[in-house]
């Protein structure tokens, strides 16, 4: 079948995609009701015996974690963007299989036009734009990319005067909504969000019980089951194996402490972007701030951050979005389907 | 073929590759003659437990009670066969869907009333019944035949066994469903036309067939034949009342909601079979998507200008970044 052929085959519907591309996982919600999510995690099977054991060329998510020992093991996303390392094409290959992945997750038809808009930092840069649509490109008839923040305000319908929070594993974005698009001055983005939460968790524990044995993934998943800020949090009482033999250790103390180490970047980012904006308009900005993200799930943050804005900006409000895990791939697909058909056309 | 051996253990002349060249000789006959005939694939429920809980001499008594109630069943003209694996066929000449019904329904009877003991135990065998029907001129080829038949034994097995399934191919349901619409013309012709022909009321369930059928991609001349077959006994369906009196009117009314019910009972098997082949040939279809064109924002909608304008702004931001991909200097 001609290209040509194959083109006046899909008209038989349209799948909208909104796809939420992280560092850590990756989300698409689909116009046939279709949601998923997988971990950012792609790996290759290193040789013919693994290969032969797992019955695949290529795995995904947490089926690849759990295999990672006998598999070349790619994270392709660092910062929420495509590692791009020399001229080193593995890493861009990973990505373009995972966004694979996920569009056949959202299960298209081979009869549908397949449009996607896909999330991306508020502060990518060209080439790592570039190399996002590259690697969707295969596996869409279109692609657009749009701010990760300013989908999950527009998918919520909150256009005018908002401040929104999107914390990532690799990216915290802060992007003010006035109405209109927002630029690049509406915009910052810091890199004190999941993994370098993580990070600190993961040096405290080691300070304070060096003799426990663990790896940043163990870290992780302790961190994804208790994270909390509250003075008064649930303990964190957790098994990490000294020299072999599994020993209780009360974590709540250094997961409570790193937790906390993103509030003041966050709250700085917000004042700059509050100070800059119209006077007259800067209290109702205040009052009008959401917490989204896969961070946002910290229990007591929004709490936090309304503290440490009141201690610093006099005050404010923050409401955590109901999805955290689905409201940048919700506002994406919101963009997709209200995005008018002439536009989709010129960028095929 | 009468006299067909009852089972392996019988020593008569024919192997279980035997059995299937005689049904394959009878089917061919069939075809050739015109005349519908019944395969009927029968299995004793949970043998394989049987023979693990009481031995082989158990399941063998077993088998043999089953197969002699299943004889004892079938008309004069009816064949049996045991194959390996344990599984019986039946194959019932001038056998159409509601006879092959009674037919399974007396097998099924027959089969409650046995019981046979084994190590002081009670043991009442039940079975599952599967069949499908061929028409004349319809043109199946006879593995398709057989795996129908094969297909309705596994759905019958499913549903927890003592059980009979006729399966139907789309094919077969066309058939009848033509012949149900000659008889129900036949009726209605004759009433005078009163009435202005208005918009195509087929055209809905006309696309969605062909949307049914292209779905698949490329396909057989078979199926290409069955999506013609379809759409004509859909536009037969759906001709105009001829005329005004009210219970000739309601008459027509239900002749065509039961059309339509027909109609409908044959889009979901043939979107069952296409969905069947899409398996055996290994294609997902995927999900449907809820929107059949392109959206984007509607004019009259709330504040439609300051939303296009920033999704304005999105395209042209992708629409430079692809410039610049394009031509970087």
């Amino acid at each position: 079948m001609t290209a040509k052929e194959k083109e006046k085959d899909k008209e038989h519907g349209v799948l909208y995609l909104g796809i939420d591309l992280g560092t850590s996982r990756t989300s698409v919600c689909a116009s046939n009701g279709v949601r998923e999510t997988i971990s950012s995690f792609v790996g290759y099977p290193k040789d013919v015996v693994s290969r032969k054991l797992l019955q695949r060329d290529v795995l995904f998510g947490d089926e690849a974690l759990k295999h990672r020992l006998s598999l070349d093991f790619y994270r392709p996303l660092e910062k929420g963007v495509i590692k791009v390392v020399g001229k080193d094409t593995r890493q861009m290959e990973a990505a373009q299989d995972l966004i694979a992945e996920i569009i056949r997750r959202a299960e298209p038809r081979s009869d549908e036009l397949v449009y996607a808009v896909i999330g991306a930092p508020a502060q990518a840069s060209i080439q790592n734009k570039q190399a996002i649509i590259d690697a969707a490109r295969k596996s869409v008839d279109s692609v657009m990319l749009c701010s990760e923040p300013f989908a999950v305000a527009y998918g919520l319908d909150w256009l005018d005067d908002v401040l929104v929070i999107d914390i990532g594993a690799g990216t915290t974005d802060l992007c003010r909504m006035h109405g209109t698009m927002p630029e690049d001055s509406d915009q910052i983005t810091n890199t004190y969000a999941g993994d370098s939460i993580d990070q600190e968790f993961a040096e405290r524990i080691k300070k304070k019980h060096p003799e426990a044995q663990f790896t940043i993934q163990m870290v992780k998943e302790i961190k994804e089951r208790h994270a909390a800020v509250a003075d008064a949090m649930e303990q964190c009482i957790v098994e990490l194996p000294v020299k072999g033999k599994p020993t209780r250790f009360d974590l709540t103390a250094e997961l409570r402490a790193a937790c906390r180490m993103i509030v003041p970047p966050i709250v700085e980012g917000l004042g700059e972007l509050v100070a800059t904006f119209d006077p007259e308009f800067q209290k109702r900005l205040k009052e009008r701030v959401l917490l989204a993200g896969g961070g946002s799930q910290i229990k007591g943050l929004d709490t936090a951050i309304e503290r440490e804005m009141h201690d610093r900006l006099g005050g404010g409000k923050v409401i955590r979005i109901e999805e955290p895990m689905y409201g940048g791939a919700v506002g994406a697909l919101k963009v997709a389907h209200d995005m008018p058909a002439e536009f989709w056309e010129k960028l095929k | 073929m009468q006299g067909f051996p009852s089972s392996e253990s019988d020593s008569g002349p024919f192997s279980p590759e035997d059995v299937q060249g005689l049904i394959r000789i009878e089917y061919a006959r069939a075809a050739r003659y015109g005349y519908p005939i019944t395969l009927m694939a029968i299995e004793v429920d949970r043998l394989d437990a049987l023979h693990d809980l009481y031995g082989v001499e158990s399941e063998r008594r077993a088998l043999a009670a089953v197969v002699h109630g299943v004889r004892s069943a079938l008309r004069q003209s009816d064949f049996l066969g045991l194959l390996r694996g344990r599984r019986i066929l039946v194959l019932c000449p001038h056998a159409p869907g509601r006879a092959v019904s009674a037919i399974a329904t007396r097998i099924l009877e027959n089969c409650h009333g046995l019981e046979f003991r084994s190590d002081g135990r009670s043991v009442r065998p039940t079975l599952s019944i599967g069949a499908s029907t061929l028409h004349p001129g319809e043109g199946l080829a006879f593995e398709p035949f057989l795996a129908a038949a094969e297909q309705a034994l596994a759905f019958a097995v499913r549903a927890g066994g003592d059980h009979f399934v006729l399966r139907q191919t789309a094919g077969s349901a066309l058939g009848e469903l033509r012949r149900e619409l000659e008889r129900e013309e036949a009726a209605l012709r004759g009433a005078p036309s009163a009435r202005e022909p208005g918009p195509d009321p087929a055209a809905p369930l006309e696309a969605r067939i062909r949307a049914l059928f292209r779905a698949l991609g490329e396909h057989s001349a078979q199926l290409g034949e069955l999506e013609q077959e379809v759409l004509r006994a859909a536009g037969e369906g759906f001709e105009p009342p001829r005329e005004q009196d009210p219970s000739r009117v309601a008459r027509q009314v239900a002749t065509l909601a039961r059309r339509i019910r027909r109609l409908k009972a044959l889009l979901d098997a043939t979107e069952a079979e296409l969905a069947a082949l899409a398996r055996r040939k290994g294609v997902d279809p995927g999900v449907a998507s809820i929107f059949r064109t392109v959206q984007g924002l509607r004019s009259g909608q709330e504040d439609f200008s300051r939303r296009h304008g920033i999704l304005t702004l999105i395209f042209e931001a992708n629409l430079d970044l692809r410039r610049e991909r394009e031509d970087p200097a």
